[in-house]
């Protein structure tokens, strides 16, 4: 770090600071599913970048947080609401090793599918379904070691 | 269309010729005219409902410009509106040498593709009411644009669908023009195809009034069907075609389930109130028999019956007096009761209205309605 001799404390600290929280990227893709039928006559099911969208259809986001880092990261949690005019489809949400959590209140809250539950129009409280949900996150369950990735995914319905 | 038989704004009342006969020694005449209104429900409420979404921590957490992405879009019950961008970012929190640190993802978006679905739906509850033969009689469909986009339709009737007993004949179709539901004569735009096809925002709806003419020999409780067919501007086949830039928003236009047309089937119901008239005359001769000899009297009597469905509008008797004799004053009666021969406040009259001739109104008649007589006196000069 050659210009460091040059640079002010706060500037020094402030870029540490940015070092931190450079160490883990995170990114995100959204696709479709197109089946093509290959000349045998086999059906492949293909992905590709979704950039039109039918109403109905259903688009597959993946999350990829990598520890672009030194030091292994502790408690790390990706979240990622559910879009404005998508809704969660049910037992979509993937990601190995992670606690998969979700809220019906924008995020404020979360607990496993099962233990939501969102008051009806009367007031009652009713188990939350997959339309319910706000939020969906993922909490790895161990450390993320440097140059790892954690891989998430889910999926959405097009209103 | 049909330029050569195009009928004028006359869409309501109607007049026919009778089909009553006379029998006796003169030609009678009745008019009869039927008119039927149908009321006409309007168009589906349009619900718009605004979702609040989970936008809430990921906007506090994010800068000022990704804060423009939140919520704000209707979702209409048909779908997404074609041409919405739906945006979506990651978070990934996470500690590092027990510092707290998060960051965010790239924003994804794509957009939403136009969707091209159309209803069309039969608006009558029955068969609407027609003589035979009728003049440009209405009947009303609602265009439903239930796709996500801005659409435009074209217009067309098909009278040769099968499953009834006559055709219809295709006259017109209007466009409820200032959208009170009911068709008005001379203020509802003619509809000209490719002219002033209805263009519709999505869940919107026109209100269609197609007119046919009824034929004529054609029987009570005949039924005739009238198909109004709309076919989306943008594009129509199987669905699940891709139409590429066609959609708002240059994005894809997509046909839908409904193939990007709709039908609907309206009917006309043949209401053939048939009047008949039986004419009946007793000749009494001066020597008390029954001789058609000079200054023997003639006592006709006529009976009006109404058969069939529906109503005989201001039903009309008129009797030309037998030449070569001469009328009773004052013999005139209608139902047993005395009419006198002026034309006067009263439903007959006798040389007033018609020279030498007998004139009974008889008012609205229907099947229920009970056989109407009519008697007058003349002798034999």
């Amino acid at each position: 770090m050659k210009t460091s001799v040059r640079i002010s404390t706060g500037l020094l600290l402030s870029f540490l600071s940015f070092s931190v929280l450079a160490q883990i990227e995170v990114s995100a893709r959204a696709e479709t599913e197109v089946v093509e039928t290959a000349a045998t006559g086999e059906k492949i099911v293909k992905r590709i970048d979704a950039t039109t969208v039918v109403p109905g259809a259903e688009v597959i986001y993946t999350i990829n947080a990598r520890n672009t880092g030194s030091d292994p990261a502790k408690h790390v949690v990706v979240t990622n609401p559910v879009p404005q005019s998508t809704v969660y489809v049910d037992g979509s949400a993937a990601g190995d090793n992670t606690d998969i959590m979700f809220s019906v209140d924008g995020g404020k809250s979360y607990a496993h599918a099962d233990k939501l539950t969102v008051h009806d129009e009367n007031g009652k409280p009713r188990k939350a379904e997959a339309a319910d949900y706000t939020n969906v996150r993922w909490t790895l369950r161990s450390e993320l070691q440097p140059s790892r990735q954690l891989p998430v995914s889910y999926r959405v319905k097009v209103k | 269309m049909h330029p050569a038989t195009r009928f004028h704004y006359n869409c309501s009342p109607v007049t026919l010729p009778a089909r009553g006969s006379c029998r006796g020694l003169h030609a009678g005449a009745a008019t009869l005219s039927t008119s039927r209104n149908s009321p006409l429900p309007f168009g589906p409420a349009r619900p718009a409902i605004a979702l609040l979404h989970g936008w809430l921590r990921a906007c506090i957490l994010l800068t000022a410009a990704l804060a423009a992405l939140c919520p704000g879009e209707p979702v209409y019950a048909l779908g997404t509106l074609a041409g919405t961008a739906i945006h979506n970012v990651s978070r990934v929190e996470y500690m590092i040498a027990g510092t707290g640190s998060s960051a965010a993802s790239n924003i994804v978006s794509f957009l939403v593709d136009e969707k091209l679905d159309v209803n069309v739906a039969w608006q009558d509850a029955a068969g609407i009411g027609v003589s035979t033969p009728d003049t440009a009689r209405v009947t009303t469909f609602l265009l439903t644009n239930t796709g996500n986009g801005n659409d435009s339709y074209r217009l067309s009737v098909d009278d040769g669908a099968g499953g009834d007993q006559f055709d219809p004949v295709a006259v017109d179709i209007y466009l409820d023009g200032n959208g009170n539901g009911v068709f008005d004569a001379g203020t509802d735009p003619q509809y000209v195809a490719g002219g002033n096809d209805p263009v519709l925002a999505p869940e919107a709806s026109q209100l269609v009034f197609v007119c046919n003419t009824i034929p004529a020999g054609l029987h009570n409780g005949d039924l005739g069907n009238t198909v109004l067919i709309a076919i989306s501007n943008t594009g129509s086949g199987t669905p699940g075609t891709v139409l590429v830039n066609a959609g708002d928003n240059n994005t894809s236009a997509v046909i839908g389930s409904s193939g990007g047309s709709g039908r609907a089937t309206g009917s006309y119901l043949v209401n053939a109130a048939s009047v008949t008239l039986l004419k009946s005359v007793v000749i009494t001769d001066p020597q008390g028999g029954s001789q058609p000899v000079t200054g023997a009297r003639l006592d006709y009597r006529i009976n009006a019956t109404v058969t069939g469905t529906g109503v005989a509008s201001d039903v009309v008797i008129t009797d030309p007096l037998p030449a070569n004799t001469t009328y009773t004053s004052g013999s005139l009666s209608m139902n047993n009761l005395a009419l006198t021969d002026a034309a006067d406040g009263d439903a007959g009259d006798v040389g007033a209205s018609s020279a030498n001739t007998v004139t009974v109104h008889l008012g609205d008649l229907s099947g229920a309605s009970p056989v109407q007589t009519v008697s007058f006196e003349v002798v034999i000069n």
